[in-house]
């Protein structure tokens, strides 16, 4: 045979292995979809039937991407999302030609005022300079945008001294002073991984003015890389202060509360995603994480759903009495509201005895980063709008306001959302998942698999080498001051020199019909819902 | 030395009264809005001196210089530096005449001669001051710095008399260097140079 010939079968053996092949393969689907027992849609339609699996599985994706528009998705929408990014990136929050802001719809408007104030009455300290990075476009073409990275030297929007909110002043031997209006809430290491810690210890070392709470993971080498001032959260679990055996030890708090970075305690009686104690599989448990922890490596961890060492606001109290007594550093504690009688006997508790918190961080129930269980997350708690105002309205009946500082949190990722919390009542306001988005969270919503695309929110080593440290902890400092710059923008806006000063009377709800009425009556509201329980 | 520092309200201003303080000279701000007082404190001024008009003299009488940084502020709108206000110019310059001080650092626009040969009205009004500051027989320098960017200083520069510098740009860190650094530099007086980001270290820029 010539080599024409061997040509020819090798042609024709070729073609019928492109057609025999995918023949038999097809046919062994069809065989395995119409035998299987557990699929009802494969049995009767095999092979077909999968079309339905498929589009199911890339479905949240395809919407994502192509069919949400811009104000739709949940958690947070295409247009939130880029509103934190943009400020990340490129420190700017200019948009052109009008809002994509759904004004039928109800919600929260500031109240502007005729004569804003002018950009040099601001009480703004922008004495010291900072040191960033932003990303500047050179051209934005439809398939590449080129991009440069340029040093910045750039105002902080810090508060002035005599604004500082200062938590603990009349109780603690070293007050936290703080100078500016937002920080990163509770996020624990582990939950997220350390370059996602490092980078956001950076980024808020480097802006000042801001606060970084550990989450109840304990505190980690991670968390001090870029010597940010630190609120240490305490769960019932007492990660990182606790004795082998399980027990509050008053040795390691006493180590912890002399670290000069640490600011501030938090007990954590609820957080918004789970209102009950967590859970850490025995495999996380690493040598590190037991370490930091003070847990046993290698064995699954159940947390307790509430702290062994109180059961009610006085022995409670007495408990944070003992804290700020041993540490000397203020005092908090993070809840959740529900039920509003059980916060008034703890109000009425605080009156009476003189003693309390010197913060309460009041977490909505649409708040919570990581993992956790859809029963809990979805509708347990009052979101924050009708949280905050209720929890200030009581405090200032009951007199005692003033003793106590009010952090806000539940979805407050840009300057107007903080500002609407400023004007319910808070103080001062803390933000997940808007740094987890500055340092790379693209929304997957699988926290909870350590399967993170962008190793954010997992301990895992090759994902996590996605996340640059250095890059990225530029763009969680930019976020910072972009916010807080956003919140002296509005401040103007209503005719208020600082953000500080944010009322209930700064802001008004709309509801879907036009109607406007004031924040007054979601308290009335709740009260007489609560009368009617 | 002390010197009084007119146009703080921007962050040129700002970075020349901490750069004073750097060098142990001392500063005397001088702002048009009472509220900025403690931001100038802050930023190391001496003095802050809230001046509602046109009477410098009780500013000027214990100084030895003026550093005037001619820019836009928010009365001439974000956008239009060239309107800057030649008429505060001439005043703060008859006052520091009648005070017998005799150092003066302009900072100006960097294209203000471009009038000799453009018809631009605008542009030609700032010629004034530069004008004025030569005849009245001060010991001046004026600093006309290229673009102005936010980046932080590289304390590197490059200088001349008039430099082709339509790309030129420059950082408002380096301009506040170059303008505290000049200060009793004799080899800059009477002169008019043009700033922008280069390879020279500052301090060595404006000696022969």
């Amino acid at each position: 045979m010539d080599i024409t010939a061997y040509l020819v079968i090798g042609l024709i053996v070729f073609i019928a292995l492109l057609i025999v092949v995918p023949v038999i393969f097809f046919i062994y689907l069809y065989f395995k979809d119409d035998r299987q027992k557990q699929h009802a849609i494969l049995r009767n339609f095999p092979v077909l039937g999968n079309v339905r699996y498929i589009t199911e599985k890339i479905g949240p994706e395809l919407r994502q991407y192509l069919f949400n528009n811009d104000n739709e998705g949940k958690p947070f929408s295409r247009k939130q999302y880029q509103d934190v990014v943009k400020a990340g990136k490129y420190k700017e929050r200019l948009i052109g030609f009008g809002s994509d802001h759904d004004f039928e719809a109800e919600g929260f408007y500031i109240r502007n005022t005729l004569f804003p104030k002018q950009r040099d009455e601001l009480k703004v300290d922008n004495t010291e300079k900072i040191k960033t990075k932003t990303y500047k476009i050179n051209k934005d073409g439809l398939f590449t945008r080129k991009e440069h990275h340029e040093e910045k030297l750039v105002d902080p929007y810090l508060l002035r001294d005599e604004d500082a909110v200062v938590v603990g002043g009349q109780t603690c031997r070293t007050p936290f002073r703080v100078k500016g209006l937002v920080g990163q809430s509770g996020m624990s290491f582990g939950a997220l991984g350390e370059n996602a810690i490092t980078a956001l210890s950076k980024g808020l070392g480097l802006v000042k003015g801001t606060w970084m709470n550990t989450g109840e993971g304990g505190l980690s080498d991670y968390h001090l890389a870029g010597n940010p001032d630190i609120i240490m959260q305490i769960g019932p679990d007492l990660f990182g202060v606790r004795k082998p055996s399980g027990e509050f030890s008053w040795e390691e708090f006493k180590k912890k509360s002399e670290m000069k970075q640490i600011k501030a305690f938090e007990l954590k009686l609820a957080q918004g995603a789970k209102t009950r104690g967590g859970h850490v599989e025995g495999e996380k448990v690493t040598e590190e994480i037991a370490k930091i922890r003070l847990v046993e490596q290698g064995k699954t961890i159940n947390s307790p759903n509430r702290f062994y060492e109180f059961d009610n606001p006085s022995t409670m109290f007495d408990f944070i009495e003992k804290l700020r007594d041993v540490g000397g550093k203020p005092v908090g504690i993070k809840i959740v509201v529900g039920d509003l009688d059980a916060l008034e006997d703890m109000v009425a508790t605080m009156k009476e005895s003189g003693k309390g918190p010197d913060f309460i961080t009041i977490d909505g129930g649409e708040g919570g980063t990581g993992a956790t269980y859809q029963e809990l997350a979805d509708a347990v708690g009052l979101p924050i709008q009708a949280a905050l105002p209720v929890v200030d309205e009581m405090l200032t009946k009951y007199g005692v306001r003033d003793r106590v500082k009010l952090i806000a949190s539940g979805k407050l990722i840009t300057p107007d959302k903080v500002a609407i919390a400023l004007a319910m009542g808070a103080d001062l306001v803390n933000i997940a998942r808007g740094f987890m988005i500055s340092v790379g969270c693209i929304m997957a919503q699988v926290c909870h698999t350590n399967q993170c695309p962008v190793g954010v929110a997992t301990t895992n080593k090759k994902l996590q080498e996605g996340l640059i440290v250095e890059e990225k902890h530029y763009r969680v400092a930019n976020y910072v001051i972009s916010l807080r710059e956003g919140l002296f923008n509005l401040a103007a806006a209503a005719g208020l020199d600082s953000p500080t000063q944010f009322k209930r009377k700064h802001i008004v709800h709309k509801d879907d019909l036009g109607r406007i009425s004031p924040v007054e009556e979601i308290i009335h509201a709740a009260v007489k819902a609560q009368h009617h329980k | 030395m002390k010197v009084a520092v007119i146009g703080t309200s921007e962050s040129v201003g700002e970075l020349v009264l901490k750069k004073l303080k750097e060098k142990n000279h001392q500063s005397v701000a001088v702002i048009k809005d009472e509220h900025r007082k403690p931001d100038m404190e802050k930023l190391g001024a001496t003095e802050v001196v809230v001046n509602e008009g046109d009477h410098f003299e009780e500013v000027f009488a214990a100084c030895n210089a003026v550093i005037y940084i001619a820019g836009s502020s928010q009365r001439t709108g974000e956008n239009k530096t060239v309107l800057i206000d030649h008429d505060e110019v001439i005043d703060s310059i008859e006052e520091a005449k009648k005070m017998r001080i005799e150092r003066f650092i302009l900072m100006s626009a960097i294209r203000a001669n471009e009038s000799e040969n453009s018809d631009s009205s605008k542009v030609g009004e700032k010629d004034k001051p530069d004008e004025r500051l030569r005849e009245e027989g001060f010991k001046y320098t004026i600093i006309r710095p290229g673009h102005l960017t936010d980046k932080p200083g590289k304390g590197l520069v490059t200088i001349g008399e008039s430099l082709d510098i339509d790309e030129g740009e420059i950082s408002k860190e380096d301009v506040a260097s170059v303008l505290v650094e000049i200060l009793d530099n004799h080899d800059s007086f009477h002169k008019t140079f043009d700033v922008v980001s280069g390879n020279v270290p500052i301090h060595e820029a404006f000696y022969h």
